[in-house]
């Protein structure tokens, strides 16, 4: 066990530990004796599964990396019908692939417990899109928990397992980034004890989703809700606070906005509610908070989930109270909150003093060169995105690319990046690009990525008779998300899906084989398919360099450096300015050399210099 | 709302998460309340880190602008990205070693000389530290333990409401053992480097 979370799986009862969002949920899961947990890795939901993964074994839980999150819901939710205590956990946009099998579940419920997370990313700090999950809890007519911070991860999870055991229905616990991730002091339960093996009791007029079940499914899971209302009119995480200074005016809050409105609670005048469970709202208090006061601001990031369900009820009840939020703009729809914009609306809305935010006014950023996230040095996805770029010269390719680390190399200087939407569009757009331009194309998709979304839209390509090349970046890991295995991995027991076989299962035909490192024959092989018909799929395979590394460190070897034999340097610039590796430095005078610090060995660098003047550092000539 | 704020930033892979989490852990061992806000993912791939760190009775983690009490850079140009966090009050400690975003590689962007970087920091920040943590680091054996002296330093201005021993502890139990004596020995040379500055500021 990893040391960190072999502290946190013998943690007792009362211990105090400085947990991130994402760990005290799976303490939550643990202390409920979870039976199984599934997900599919996606920041900033990850760090959940390293910990159940890690401790699975002492647990005495099954944990399962899935294909896909739908795969994962579905095995969740199997779990929960058949009487366990499941756990299922993605990012955001995880939820729109499980939001098939997420539906019509709500109508079934389950017999054990079935906690969701959703860890989604207001602010974009690693995703393609920064919904708002609780749309989706309510689309769902699920239960729906937002905790502020990670004490409240842990305890709303824990509630969740509870609550959920208690209606018979899923629910959904919502995280944003800054709460996945934000570290804080956690006062730790009891570690529970998982049930093992049950034995499914058939009941198919409820588990069985033909219509005239559904139809009855429907109106279960309303008349759950009513219960769960009942709940949140309740429950502590929905409360009034009064702030020490009297007033007319009404604050909501839920989620780390809280936080950030009660950084400012010494010079704000009326009461807070503070909203945990949010779907079902508890209108009751709702209500009775609306009348109480005389405008009401709702501080939640993204959508207006609160907001438009508090100015139903008040128009329902006829209160005649002012409500700002998003609707005339007091508070922004788009991207992340923080204290500071929270307390700019405040300041304007003339609840607070505009001294507090003179600082931030005066805070300026001079301009700087911007840093974007670049490929490590050793990264085998650089020099097949080179060798791409290297065989397109002088001809019109389009890039479609997909979810991973190597999505960065839209950036220059490959800039092989056209197109991307989400898990495996590169394909199925990269399809409808070759149907429909007078272009060429070449999709990128990584290894777990083809795996999860990508194989259909291959199928689809070879039936419509595109012509395309495909090529697979094998890296033999989930490398963003923390090197997470795949279903193409024997890691730990499990049985290696073949992705040769599938590809050519596919109806692919031109299926080539490289070594990512192995430039040359890739740029050969873009260009034979570049000038060949139909759908062309290379996999470009070389274990992520961070294992590789990891690998030889642990053999108490060390990667050998290259390095520049100045005299041959001809000072061309070619190997920065079309391959870039961070390791390459540019000197004064034109010439490169290689930060040996940097430098991880790969060698690739060398097969790019024009002149052949990088070697290894064990073949330089004394 | 009072407590200590301090903004901890660099470039992803230099240690910025760590050095947060030490400074954190210490101030919960030591019986305070610590908060600190993390980045995970696409980030971490060499782009612009920041991670926060409040200690003290606070809601949140995250820092308001033009309030941090201490900004630790680990690499200049990431030191000045932070300067929104700064104001007169703020003590600034940053290392002299650029590493080089990919435009500025590609001739498409400068990177600014130090002495300009230095001068915004200067005219926003009450006091800045610079230190050349990287040659200070090979000299107790390894560059990988720069952190532990811009730490040290952070320490050494005593903006932290913590001893020095409370961090000597964190440290040592997350860095590699056979780390853990280069490491305190940044540490307290970055300390001490931080002393010494302040007895040339106030007697120049």
């Amino acid at each position: 066990m990893n040391e960190e979370y072999a502290r946190l799986w013998e943690a007792r009862a009362g211990d105090i530990l400085l947990l991130l969002g994402n760990e005290a949920i799976a303490r939550a899961a643990l202390e409920v004796g979870v039976d199984l947990a599934s997900t599919y890795p996606g920041t900033p939901s990850s760090e959940i599964g390293l910990v159940l993964d890690d401790v699975a074994a002492h647990a005495g839980l099954q944990f399962q990396y899935a294909v896909n999150e739908k795969v994962a819901m579905e095995v969740a939710a199997a779990a929960a019908i058949a009487g366990q205590k499941s756990l299922v956990f993605m990012k955001h946009v995880g939820l729109n692939v499980a939001s098939d099998a997420l539906m019509t579940l709500a109508y079934s419920g389950v017999r054990g417990a079935m906690v969701i997370v959703t860890a989604d990313d207001p602010g974009c700090h690693s995703s393609q899109n920064e919904q708002d999950n609780r749309i989706l809890a309510r689309f769902a007519n699920l239960p729906l928990l937002e905790p502020a911070t990670p004490q409240e991860c842990l305890d709303m999870t824990r509630f969740a397992f509870e609550f959920s055991a208690f209606l018979e229905l899923p629910v959904i616990v919502r995280t944003t980034t800054r709460v996945s991730h934000a570290r804080g002091p956690v006062t730790v339960g009891e570690v529970g004890k998982a049930q093992g093996k049950v034995h499914f009791k058939r009941e198919p007029a409820r588990f069985v989703m033909l219509p005239a079940n559904a139809r009855e499914g429907h109106k279960r899971v309303l008349q759950k809700l009513r219960l769960a209302e009942g709940i949140s009119e309740s429950t502590p995480f929905n409360r009034v606070e009064d702030l020490p200074k009297v007033g007319d005016t009404g604050l909501v809050a839920s989620g780390p906005s809280y936080t950030y409105l009660m950084e400012f609670s010494d010079d704000l005048a009326g009461k807070v509610l503070k909203l945990g469970l949010t779907n079902p709202l508890p209108r009751n208090k709702i209500v009775a908070f609306l009348r109480s006061v005389k405008r009401v601001v709702v501080v939640e990031e993204l959508e207006p989930f609160l907001e438009d369900g508090l100015r139903a009820l008040a128009n329902e009840h006829g209160i005649p109270v002012e409500v700002y939020g998003k609707a005339q703009g007091a508070l922004p729809r788009t991207g992340e909150f923080d204290p500071d914009v929270v307390a700019e609306a405040l300041v304007r809305l003339g609840l607070l003093d505009a001294k507090t935010v003179q600082r931030l006014r005066e805070a300026k950023l001079p301009k700087l060169p911007a840093r974007p996230p670049v490929l490590c040095p050793g990264c085998g996805h650089r020099g097949v995105a080179y060798a791409a770029r290297q065989a397109a010269r002088r001809q019109d390719v389009l890039f479609p690319v997909d979810i991973g680390c190597y999505s960065l190399i839209e950036f220059p200087p490959t800039n092989a990046g056209d197109v991307l939407l989400c898990m495996g569009s590169s394909i199925g757009m990269g399809a409808g690009l070759a149907a429909t331009t007078d272009q060429k194309v070449i999709a990128f998709v990584g290894d777990s990525t083809f795996f999860h979304a990508g194989i259909p839209a291959l199928m689809h390509a070879v039936h419509q008779n595109v012509s395309m090349t495909v090529c697979i970046l094998d890296n033999g890991t989930t490398a963003m998300t923390g090197h997470q295995p795949h279903v193409g991995m024997a890691d730990g027991g499990h049985t290696a899906v073949d992705m040769e076989a599938i590809v050519r299962a596919c109806g692919v035909r031109n299926v080539e084989i490289f070594d990512a490192y192995d430039v040359k024959a890739l740029t050969k092989a873009f260009r034979r398919a570049l000038d060949r018909e139909g759908v062309n799929v290379i996999i470009a395979r070389h274990l992520c360099r961070l294992l590789e590394l990891r690998d030889l460190k642990q053999a108490g070897a060390q990667p050998v450096p290259y390095v520049v034999e100045g005299e041959k340097c001809t000072k061309c610039g070619f190997c920065i300015d079309a391959f870039a590796c961070p390791a390459l430095i540019r000197l004064p005078d034109e010439s490169v050399i290689i930060d040996p610090l940097l430098c991880n060995g790969c060698g690739v660098c060398a097969d790019v210099c024009p002149p052949k003047a990088i070697v290894k550092v064990s073949e330089v000539r004394a | 709302m009072k407590g200590t704020s301090i903004v901890i930033g660099g470039v992803g892979g230099q240690g910025v998460v760590l050095t947060a989490r030490i400074l954190s852990e210490a101030a919960l061992a030591h019986g305070l309340h610590a908060q600190m806000s993390e980045v995970h993912g696409m980030s971490q791939r060499y782009g612009s880190v920041v991670s926060t760190v409040r200690i003290g009775n606070v809601q949140t983690a995250m820092v308001k602008r033009g309030e941090a009490d201490a900004i630790v850079g680990f690499e200049p140009l990431e030191s000045v990205r932070m300067i929104p966090w700064a104001a007169r009050k703020t003590v600034v400690i940053t290392a002299m070693t650029p590493i080089r975003p990919l435009l500025v590689v590609l001739g498409k962007e400068a990177y600014p000389p130090f002495e300009e970087l230095h001068r915004q920091l200067k005219e926003r920040a009450g006091r800045v530290i610079s230190i050349d943590a990287d040659r200070i680091a090979r000299s107790v054996g390894s560059e990988i333990v720069a952190n532990s002296v811009l730490l040290g330093a952070l320490m050494g201005t005593k903006v932290v409401p913590l001893p020095l021993e409370a961090v000597r502890k964190a440290l040592v139990a997350h860095v590699p053992a056979k780390l853990a004596a280069a490491n305190l020995e940044a540490l307290d040379i970055g300390y001490g480097i931080a002393i010494q500055d302040e007895y040339s500021i106030q007697f120049a």
